[in-house]
Parts: structure tokens; C-alpha cells; sequence
């Protein structure tokens, strides 16, 4: 039975301790994460700790490893999280890193999403960007729907699969 | 018709806001419901018949309900029903906390 009180839908509240969570907490459509912080090194330092695969192993997760030029593939293993697979969609060195990943396992119940990482050279180091949306339009996953023929690793988790979403 | 009676999971709430009208459908059902079809048509500015089609996949997908009272239906969003993308967003924007937190340390300690 439906309740005829106006329903009060659940906020999306930036996660406690995150001063720079953005995005208005009662947009119930929500689909991505923002967060930006002052790192003190330059670009170029930054930029490395991201790419390189030696320093990416140290801080990320040993084993984790990208490369980043475009359509460069990358794989990422973390505490607390599923190995990720991922696919490099835009590189602008030192300034912007867009890839596409997914869980490797086929089973992880999680969306492949878009990772925009942007750096900003500022006077106290850099200013690092990231925002990690949702793949919410089939044709945004190129990996899906162009030929790989030198990737080896399997396709995102088909998560739009077998969900009850006539005409999306 | 009965709406689906299931919790969505993260996947199938994004998978629904897949549309950016079905977005503002829903925004709108979320702020004014229960609303029919004919009242988000005005303010969201999209046909009847567009919100209709909008509100039949957001009702599959279990993110809306319909009370229908003779020949009028009324739609608002099933409480809870976002509760899981909320979560997955909260759970995305923990890990970079932790990898931006590790990536600081990185540098300094280099």
C-alpha cells in the first residue's frame, strides 16, 4: 500500500571527514564523486607517482600498473578493493589522465566508471582533481564497442545486463 | 499493473538515471512526489506521453511506485530504492580519500 506522505528520498551526503566532497547533497540523481586537494610537489612529481609504474606500485597497491598513453591498458590492486582493469581514454601529460575501468571479476557487482585525474600546477604544489563518474551511456564505453584486438583482458562486468530497463 | 517489488541494486539505479530526462523525471518525483504524469510534465517541460514512458522504466527498474485512485495515477519514489547508488557513491568517494591520503604520503616521503 502506498503511503501518501510526500516521500522524503535519502540525501546523497558527501561522506563524513571529506571537507572536499562536492555536489548538492538532495540531487537524488547523482552518479559521480569529486574531490580535490593541494598536494606539495610539482606536476612533474605528481605525474610520475601516477604513471610510473615502480612509484604507482609503492603508494597504490604493489602489482598496480598503467599505461598511460591513449588506449594504453592499466590494472590496478588495492586493499579493500577488486582488481580493477582499466583502459586509458585521454593523456595530456603532467595536466590530465581520463581511463575507463572495472572490476577484473566479473562477479564484482560494480559499474564501470570514467576517472578524470586533473593536475594544476598552483604556487603550494599542485592542484589535484578527481572525478570518477558512472558509465551511464553505453557508447561512453569505446572498449565495448571497438575492436580490441590486442586486449587481452576480459570486458567490463555487464552490469546493464539482465536488469529490468526496457528502452534504456 | 503491480510495480516491481524488489530492492535495486547500485547497478540498476544508475543504469536507470542512464537518461538525462529520466534524471529530471526523477529529481522532480523525488522533490514534489506523488505527482502524475500530466503535473512533471509542466515543470520538467517534456510531453506527457515522454514522462509516461520515463516513469514505466524508472517503475521497472523499482526507483518509483504508482498509486493509481480511479483514473488518476500518482507517482512517487520508493523509500529507499536509492539507498544502494548512495552507498556505492559513499563507498567511491572513501577510497580516493584513502588513495589521495596514501598519494600525500608518497610524496613527502620521496
Amino acid at each position: 500500500m502506498a503511503d501518501r506522505r510526500r516521500s522524503t528520498p535519502p540525501g546523497f551526503r558527501p561522506p563524513e571527514g571529506s571537507p572536499t566532497a562536492s555536489g548538492p547533497s538532495d540531487d537524488v540523481t547523482a552518479h559521480d564523486v569529486h574531490r580535490r586537494i593541494v598536494l606539495e610537489a610539482d606536476p612533474t612529481a605528481v605525474w610520475r607517482a601516477l604513471t610510473d609504474p615502480d612509484e604507482l606500485g609503492a603508494w597504490w597497491g604493489e602489482g598496480s600498473r598503467l599505461d598511460a598513453t591513449p588506449g594504453g591498458e592499466g590494472r590496478f590492486e588495492e586493499d579493500g578493493e577488486p582488481v580493477r582493469l582499466a583502459r586509458v581514454v585521454e593523456v595530456r601529460p603532467e595536466r590530465r589522465l581520463i581511463l575507463d575501468w572495472w572490476p577484473e571479476d566479473p562477479e564484482v557487482d560494480e559499474p564501470a566508471t570514467r576517472v578524470t585525474i586533473e593536475l594544476v600546477p598552483c604556487p603550494f604544489g599542485t592542484i589535484v582533481t578527481v572525478l570518477e563518474c558512472a558509465l551511464l551511456d553505453l557508447s561512453e564505453l569505446p572498449v565495448l564497442v571497438a575492436p580490441r584486438p590486442t586486449f587481452l583482458a576480459p570486458a567490463p562486468a555487464p552490469w546493464w545486463r539482465g536488469r529490468a530497463l526496457a528502452g534504456v | 499493473m503491480k510495480p516491481a517489488q524488489h530492492r535495486p541494486d547500485a547497478g540498476e539505479v544508475l543504469g536507470a538515471l542512464g537518461d538525462p530526462t529520466r534524471r529530471a523525471v526523477l529529481q522532480a518525483v523525488a522533490e514534489g512526489g506523488p505527482l502524475t504524469a500530466t503535473e512533471l510534465a509542466g515543470p520538467t517541460g517534456i510531453t506527457r506521453q515522454a514522462v509516461s514512458k520515463h516513469l514505466a522504466v524508472l517503475e521497472q527498474a523499482g526507483l518509483v511506485q504508482v498509486e493509481r485512485i480511479g483514473r488518476e495515477a500518482r507517482y512517487q519514489v520508493v523509500p529507499g530504492s536509492l539507498d544502494p547508488a548512495a552507498a556505492w557513491l559513499d563507498r567511491v568517494g572513501a577510497a580516493w580519500d584513502r588513495r589521495l591520503a596514501l598519494l600525500r604520503r608518497h610524496l613527502a616521503d620521496g
